[in-house]
């Protein structure tokens, strides 16, 4: 019957793996499943994250904020207090405290944690009589 | 019957189905603990390798089976000397009856890479034919 030992046979293939160049394996790939290579990579930059719109039309400071809060860092951003109690009309991101404040929520995304979302653009159901 | 409906699907009037003895010999069992379990471990190095090279891994899609198949050919390819039968088992189609655990078309199936490992080739009568 089967005379092949699995571990000793995947240890093998995991060294080979290892050994081989990215050229190595990217040329294999592109033997085996050429597909793979013509895919978009999966990292996407940060830049990626902000739909292109928003990019544009954002002044800079807030497109930072925006793109730094997409990407789940929490920690890192700058809370614009003084502007945000002038701009907040409620809503999502209306506190003055809150790390999204005067910022348009739009774009889809990763939401930081403890963020609700409210929903807006849909009227409430009108109750039957 | 199983490959006389897919090799009609597949060729429709041209299909044939043979049946041959299969030596397993330097076989990756997928019915067998040993094997699985190495094989996970394979993978999980080989799409640790994709990731870091930005490459998407395969995905399996319906019967079409890319992320399995490319695992396997690494695996197969990748050790000295190389594998050169792999048996594995596939659920497919219906369950036979609601809540089952049985499955219309499930099979085992193997995949000879080396046709050394063949013996007693022969061409399989339609069971329609036989029939009439």
């Amino acid at each position: 019957m089967s005379s092949l030992k699995p571990r000793e046979f995947a240890d093998q293939a995991i060294r080979r793996l290892n050994e081989m160049s990215d050229e190595e394996v990217r040329r294999k790939l592109g033997e085996r499943c050429p597909e793979l290579l013509e895919a978009e990579p999966t990292a996407m930059p940060a830049d990626a994250m902000v739909p292109e719109r928003q990019r544009e039309k954002v002044p800079a400071k807030k497109a930072e904020v925006a793109k730094a809060t997409l990407i789940g860092l929490k920690a890192a951003l700058p809370v614009p207090a003084a502007a945000a109690k002038a701009k907040g009309k409620g809503g999502a991101g209306s506190s003055p405290q809150s790390p999204l404040a005067g910022i348009k929520m739009k774009c889809k995304g990763k939401k930081p944690a403890g963020f609700k979302r409210k929903a807006v653009g849909r009227p409430r159901r009108r109750r039957l009589r | 019957m199983h490959a006389w409906e897919w090799a009609r699907k597949k060729y429709g009037e041209q299909g044939v189905v043979l049946k041959a003895e299969v030596r397993l010999s330097d076989c990756l069992d997928l019915l067998d603990l040993n094997g699985t379990r190495e094989l996970k471990r394979v993978f999980a190095a080989f799409s640790e390798r994709l990731k870091g090279l930005g490459v998407p891994l395969p995905a399996n899609k319906g019967k079409n089976h890319g992320l399995d198949r490319a695992v396997i050919n690494f695996f197969a390819e990748e050790s000295q000397p190389a594998v050169r039968v792999i048996r594995a088992a596939f659920i497919e189609g219906e369950r036979l009856w609601e809540g089952s655990d049985l499955w219309e078309e499930a099979h085992v199936q193997l995949a000879v890479r080396d046709i050394a490992l063949l013996r007693n080739l022969a061409r399989v009568e339609d069971p329609e034919n036989e029939l009439s």
